[in-house]
C-alpha cells in the first residue's frame, strides 16, 4: 500500500540513515507499521483521506525519527557487516573450489587403474606390500610384474601424512639400487609417477632382470633415508608353475 | 543485536575458511619454515644451522642452511600475501653436497646473481674460482670463507649484462677451477678442469 504523503514522509525520515543498504528494509518495516495503523483507523470509522493524514501525524517528527534510526543503524556496523559477509562468501566459494579440486585429484589416486605395462608378455606377478617411512611420507611397494623381455615393473605409492607442511615434491624410486641374490646390479630404467593431493603412484622398470634370479633386492639410501627390501620373486615363479 | 551476531558468525566463518585455505596454500610464516618444508618434501636435511637469510629484489627470498660439514640446503622462495613465503616458480636449488672427492663446492644462483659455496677443509680461509659462460672464461672471483666454511660472492651486474643477448635472456655461470688458500695466503687446495 503506497500513498504519496507516506512516501514523502518516509523519504524525509530515511535521508538521515547514512548506511543506505538498510534503507530498503527500514522503509518496508515503517510502511508495514503505517499500514497497520491505517487499517485500525479505517475499522474505527475514520475516512481514508483522514486516515492517510493521521498516520503520518501519529508516526512522529520525521527528522527526530530519522536521527534515531541512524543512531540505531550505525554505519560502521553496517559496513562491517557488508565487508565480513563479502569476505565470508568469497572464501566459501574458494573453499568449495578447493574441495572439488581435492576430490577430483583424490579420486584419481584412489580409483584409477593406474596401470603401466611393458612391451613383453607377462610371466609372473606378485604383491609386495612393504611400507617405509621417509620424513612425512609413507612409501609402499605394492606389486611387481615380470615380463618375458626381462623387464621387471615395480608399482609403488607415496602418501603424505595428513596435516604435513612439507612441500609436495614428487617422489621416485630411481635413487634406489636393485640387485639380485648374486649381487648383480640392475638399472632402474623407464617409468613414471602420477601425482595427486593424496600422493604419487609410480612405476619403475628394471631392465634385463634374469628369469633365473630368485630375489629382487631394493636398497635405497638417500641422505639418511633408508628403504631396504628383499623380495622373493621365486614364490611368484612357483605359483605360476 | 541480530546484525552484531551475524558479524560475529561471519568473522568465525572467515577464520575457519581462511585456515582451511591457508593450510592448502603451502605458505610459510618464516624463511626457516619454508626451507624445512622443502627439505622434508625432497627428503634431505634438516639443516643444522641457517647461514644466510635475506629478501632480495622483486620479493625473492634466499635462505641457505648447512647440513653437517658437507652440504648446503639452498632455498629460493617468494613473498606471498605480504607476510608469508611460498614457492617462487621456476625451480628450486635444494640439496648441494660437496662431492666425495673434493673439499669445496660452489653453486651459481641465477635469480640472485651470486655464487655461494661451502668447504669442509677448515684450513681454507679464502677461495678463488673462475666463472665460465660456456667455454668463455668470464671472470675470476675471490671470497673469504667464514667459520662455517661458507662463502658467497655477488656478481657485478655489468658482467651479467655483458653476456645477456636480450632483456629476458638467462646467463648461467659455472664456477670452476676452484682454489683454496690458508690464512697466510698459501695455496692448499686446487681443482683442475
Amino acid at each position: 500500500m503506497r500513498f504519496k504523503d507516506w512516501d514523502n514522509y518516509l523519504d524525509d525520515t530515511l535521508k538521515y540513515v547514512k548506511f543506505f543498504f538498510d534503507r530498503g528494509e527500514i522503509r518496508k518495516e515503517l510502511n508495514e507499521h503505517m499500514e497497520d495503523m491505517y487499517e485500525d483507523m479505517l475499522e474505527s470509522g475514520i475516512s481514508e483521506e483522514d486516515a492517510i493524514r493521521l498516520v503520518v501525524e501519529y508516526m512522529g517528527d520525521a527528522d527526530e525519527i530519522g536521527r534515531a534510526l541512524n543512531r540505531e543503524h550505525k554505519p560502521w556496523i553496517g559496513w562491517l557487516w557488508v565487508a565480513t559477509r563479502f569476505v565470508a562468501v568469497m572464501l566459501f566459494i574458494m573453499v568449495i573450489g578447493e574441495a572439488a579440486s581435492f576430490g577430483i585429484s583424490a579420486a584419481g589416486f584412489l580409483f584409477d587403474d593406474n596401470e603401466y605395462a611393458s612391451d613383453g608378455e607377462l610371466v609372473y606377478e606378485m604383491d609386495i606390500n612393504e611400507s617405509f617411512r621417509l620424513d612425512d611420507d609413507t612409501v609402499t611397494l605394492e606389486e611387481l610384474k615380470y615380463y618375458d623381455n626381462g623387464d621387471m615393473v615395480v608399482k609403488y605409492k607415496r602418501t603424505r601424512d595428513f596435516g604435513s607442511d612439507a612441500v609436495d615434491w614428487s617422489f621416485g624410486l630411481h635413487a634406489a639400487s636393485f640387485t639380485d641374490e648374486n649381487g648383480t646390479q640392475f638399472l632402474g630404467g623407464g617409468g613414471y609417477s602420477r601425482g595427486s593431493v593424496l600422493g604419487d603412484v609410480g612405476f619403475l622398470t628394471i631392465n634385463d632382470f634374469p628369469y633365473e634370479s630368485d630375489m629382487l633386492i631394493l636398497d635405497y639410501n638417500y641422505n639418511g633415508r633408508l628403504m631396504y627390501a628383499e623380495i622373493p620373486v621365486y614364490k611368484a615363479k612357483e605359483a605360476v608353475k | 543485536m541480530k546484525r552484531k551476531r551475524q558479524i560475529i558468525i561471519q568473522i568465525i566463518l572467515i577464520a575457519i575458511f581462511g585456515l582451511l585455505l591457508f593450510d592448502r596454500s603451502r605458505l610459510y610464516r618464516t624463511p626457516q619454515e619454508f626451507l624445512r618444508a622443502n627439505e622434508k618434501g625432497l627428503h634431505y636435511g634438516p639443516s643444522d644451522k641457517i647461514l644466510l637469510e635475506g629478501e632480495y629484489t622483486d620479493g625473492y627470498l634466499l635462505v641457505i642452511g648447512k647440513i653437517g660439514d658437507d652440504a648446503l640446503s639452498i632455498g629460493e622462495g617468494k613473498r606471498k600475501l605480504l607476510f608469508f613465503w611460498g614457492m617462487p616458480g621456476g625451480g628450486f636449488t635444494g640439496y648441494r653436497p660437496i662431492s666425495e672427492d673434493k673439499a669445496v663446492m660452489a653453486e651459481y644462483l641465477e635469480r640472485f646473481h651470486m655464487v655461494v659455496g661451502l668447504t669442509n677443509n677448515k684450513d681454507i680461509e679464502e677461495v678463488e674460482f673462475k666463472l665460465f659462460v660456456g667455454r668463455d672464461h668470464a671472470a675470476t672471483e675471490r671470497a673469504r670463507v667464514d667459520e662455517d666454511g661458507f662463502f658467497m660472492v655477488r656478481l657485478d651486474d655489468g658482467l651479467i649484462e655483458k653476456y645477456k643477448e636480450s632483456e629476458n635472456d638467462y646467463v648461467w655461470f659455472y664456477p670452476l677451477e676452484i682454489k683454496g688458500f690458508d690464512k697466510d695466503g698459501n695455496l692448499i687446495y686446487e681443482e683442475l678442469t
